[in-house]
């Protein structure tokens, strides 16, 4: 069966529109449609087992934070029922649930966030973030003026990806080098950006060359916005960029075939709250203090 | 009614010199008045046209007031109002027109409570009566120049036989609002032994404190806790008495007393809130011997989950933050930050600590004679010293007296200068602190609420010469030996509690979670 699922999987991720975090979801929720196991603690074991085997196909923080919480949301009834039928019934309810909630969560967070854009800005934003393309969409929608600067985003080249996208939605749109941060940031009003996970500091962990992005915007006083869901939010408190655990900066294949990390290239990097100006997530605008009050109320 | 207005239009008649007694009466029937309005919460509407009343016809409230003193209040002044604009009507008349005049008011204040409207000139006077029993009053520990709370507290001290202690010595005038006691002096000369109203084993508790034998928050609160439960158990329940009420009138004193000793800290309010709490729980149907069983057993339940486990919860969490190959600052003595790096090194972690240490105190040693009996690779440096070894460092972890509810950290004093330097050299800064910690209190710099330590402490210099022996005798010369500062959230990374690693911002939410659990 695992192999069946993992196999699923990355056929959902293949699809371009899906967040991985929803593909990692949706196999979790079938696999659990599955399940055979005896037990609440079985089936639980079972699902932890499963978010194991999704993370080593895709390591994102995205794909840990969307299976805990999956895990979080359903047994959240588990111990009301004592048919086990009838509580793996209410799980896979909740989980339909949950499902279809966060597939709304990035039009939530689009139409949230496009009402900062004002008519004539320019905005900088870093590698290709499905949730941002929203955001630009809805402000095009409302037939707001506005260019947008990508950067390329090596090693991946995401950002040609994002300005091909940009592009067929007749938005304005120029690709500049991952160096020229710096050089371009005295021309925009404000950047945008994405994010792979949100930490519990109010920090978030997104594609290497963000925290750059960040500390210049810090330095020219721009307005530096993250636009995440919900299911984003992830238990970790990174202290620096060291301590972001190896797992999530190389991706998975790299993981298991390289020896030596050190002569690798880190694909992510960690953003500490302070430099952040403010989050837009489906659950509200909020400032990076208040990510960890959003937490402790998902969490505990 | 009739016959007083006679009279008093007569002695309005008569001269001046008698409306001073009447302005008396007027102010003592305000008074009354201003009384029965706060029983009633009328509306102050009614204040206002007294007042707007009183401007056009000052003489004639004055004679109206007596004559209405039945009446009731709130109508007063509209009837004062009323009346005043017509005096030549006759007596009768201006009784009926009294009585009109009070149902017609009586509906429309009905009407106006009913709509639940109030008109916005009413607003800020009603809200400041609301708002007068949350407002707090300052704790007396931080009014020592003030001299009428210094009354009310040698008064509470006298009534509860409980002996007050002096000050010493001459206090910098920025501090002159916290007490400084001499080492030499505790309270326990004062009272006698066998200390009648005092238990003995609080009286040794509040010298051990008074001397510095017993320091440290977690420490003091545990003896304290212990101490309690002595007490518990030598209390018997006088005839004709409740537990629940009589043992926390017997606590005040003992509390009182130790604050003499000693200033409270935090964690010893929380915890005496904790118990007086479970004591004023217990019902009154309970028996004696049940009802001490019961105590002590929470008290002990209270020490386990809130100190101990906590420790361990924490340990486990901090642990997570120690790689290999890191270089760990420490200041002072913290017995949380000790234990974290004992169970770090138990779980075969490679790291060496520096232990940064002050005068006079000197708290430093004991920690590091802790963690080289562990085994642990140690450095000592003074804090004059930080700016030269902080590049060497890789995290720092503090120790927290107390935790305040804008995310401020109040910890023993030169923390907030660690905090400082390590931001500038962009090192991390851990606290660790127990959720038992957190108080309600709001502070953002250390002058409002601190401690003074005895000012003799600074006397001695390490080669044992003594040059500032004589300080007292140099007018214009203070010493100051400080015992707490507050850092702020700016300058710290993390806090690390029992309840999880959380942002130095989010301490008001676990207070909030707190308080709904209990």
């Amino acid at each position: 069966v695992d192999e069946n699922q993992s196999f699923r999987f990355s056929q959902w991720e293949e699809d371009p529109d899906v967040a991985s975090a929803v593909a990692a979801i949706r196999s979790l929720l079938e696999f659990l449609k599955r399940d055979q196991s005896e037990t609440i603690l079985g089936l639980r074991e079972n699902q932890t087992k499963a978010i194991q085997r999704l993370e080593e196909t895709d390591s994102s923080v995205a794909v840990s934070s969307g299976g805990e919480l999956f895990l979080r949301f359903i047994s959240l009834t588990s111990l009301e029922h004592p048919d086990l039928s009838q509580c793996k019934n209410v799980m896979i309810e909740r989980g339909e649930l949950f499902l279809k909630k966060i597939s709304l969560s990035r039009g939530k967070v689009g139409k949230l966030c496009h009402t900062f854009i004002k008519d004539g800005a320019k905005i900088l934003t870093h590698s290709s973030s499905r949730v941002v393309l929203k955001v630009l969409e809805n402000a095009a929608a409302d037939n707001k003026r506005f260019t947008v600067y990508v950067t390329e985003s090596q090693p991946d080249s995401a950002g040609k990806l994002m300005a091909q996208k940009l592009h067929n939605l007749n938005i304005p749109v120029t690709v500049v080098l991952d160096a020229a941060v710096g050089y371009i940031m005295e021309k925009v009003d404000l950047v945008i950006v994405g994010a792979e996970g949100v930490v519990e500091s109010g920090g978030v962990i997104n594609k290497i060359g963000t925290y750059q992005m960040a500390v210049c915007s810090k330095a020219h006083n721009k307005p530096f916005y993250v636009v995440a869901e919900s299911f984003k939010f992830v238990r970790l408190y990174p202290l620096n960029q060291q301590d972001v655990p190896d797992r999530f900066k190389y991706k998975a294949d790299i993981l298991k075939t390289v020896k030596d990390l050190n002569q690798e290239h880190p694909m992510i990097d960690y953003t500490p709250p302070s430099l952040i100006t403010l989050l837009f997530t489906d659950l509200g605008v909020l400032t990076p203090s208040a990510v960890s009050d959003e937490l402790i109320k998902l969490y505990l | 009614m009739g016959d007083r207005l006679t009279a008093s239009t007569m002695l309005q008649n008569e001269g001046k010199e008698l409306t001073k007694e009447e302005k008396q009466r007027l102010r003592k029937e305000k008074k009354q008045h201003k009384k029965n309005k706060k029983d009633d919460k009328g509306p102050p509407e009614k204040e206002k046209e007294k007042e707007k009343a009183s401007v056009p016809a000052p003489s004639k409230p004055a004679t109206q007031s007596p004559a209405h003193k039945a009446a009731p209040a709130p109508v007063h002044a509209s009837e004062s109002a009323a009346a005043a604009e017509k005096p030549a009507k006759s007596k009768a008349e201006l009784r009926a027109e009294r009585r009109a005049r009070q149902d017609s008011e009586r509906t429309s204040k009905q009407g106006k409570k009913e709509g639940g409207q109030q008109s916005a000139s009413s607003k800020p006077k009603a809200t400041p009566n609301e708002l007068q029993p949350v407002v707090k009053r300052l704790p007396e520990h931080v009014q020592v120049d003030d001299p009428a709370a210094l009354k009310k507290l040698a008064k509470k001290l006298e009534r509860q036989q409980v002996p007050l202690r002096s000050d010493y010595g001459y206090k910098v005038s920025l501090f002159s609002h916290l007490h400084q006691y001499s080492r030499k002096s505790p309270p326990t000369l004062q009272i006698s032994i066998p200390a009648t109203v005092i238990h003995p084993s609080i009286v040794r508790l509040g010298l051990q404190y008074s001397q510095g034998i017993i320091a440290g928050s977690n420490a003091r609160s545990v003896a304290l806790l212990h101490t309690f439960k002595q007490v518990i158990q030598d209390y018997s329940t006088p005839p004709n008495e409740e537990l629940s009420r009589d043992l926390v009138n017997k606590l005040s004193p003992y509390i009182s007393f130790l604050s003499q000793c000693r200033p409270l800290s935090a964690s010893m309010g929380n915890a005496i809130k904790y118990i007086k709490k479970e004591i004023s729980n217990i019902p009154s149907q309970c028996k004696e011997e049940e009802a001490k069983g019961k105590l002590q057993a929470c008290i002990d339940s209270y020490i386990n989950e809130k100190i101990i486990l906590a420790s361990e919860a924490i340990s486990k969490y901090a642990i997570e933050k120690i790689s290999d190959g890191d270089v760990i600052l420490v200041y002072g003595c913290s017995s949380l930050v000790n234990h974290i790096l004992c169970k770090a090194f138990e779980k075969q972690r490679k790291f060496r600590v520096i232990v940064v240490d002050s005068r006079p105190r000197l708290e430093g040693r004991e920690a590091l004679r802790r963690l080289v009996k562990k085994g642990i690779r140690c450095t000592y440096v003074l804090i004059s010293a930080l700016s030269y070894i902080l590049p060497e460092v890789s995290k720092v972890f503090l120790g927290a007296h107390a935790l305040l509810a804008n995310g401020y950290v109040m910890s023993r004093v030169g923390t907030s200068q660690i905090a400082l330097v390590a931001k500038a050299y962009n090192v991390p800064v851990l606290v660790c602190c127990e959720t038992y910690k957190f108080c309600e209190r709001v502070q953002t710099d250390s002058f409002v609420s601190n401690e003074l330590d005895d000012p003799d402490d600074l006397i001695v210099t390490r080669n044992g010469k003594s040059h500032l022996e004589n300080w007292q005798t140099v007018k214009s010369l203070g010493l100051l030996n400080l015992v707490y500062d507050v850092t702020p959230p700016d300058f710290v990374d993390l806090v690390i509690t029992d309840l999880g690693m959380i942002p130095c911002t989010s301490v008001p939410v676990v207070l909030r979670v707190k308080n709904v659990d209990q």
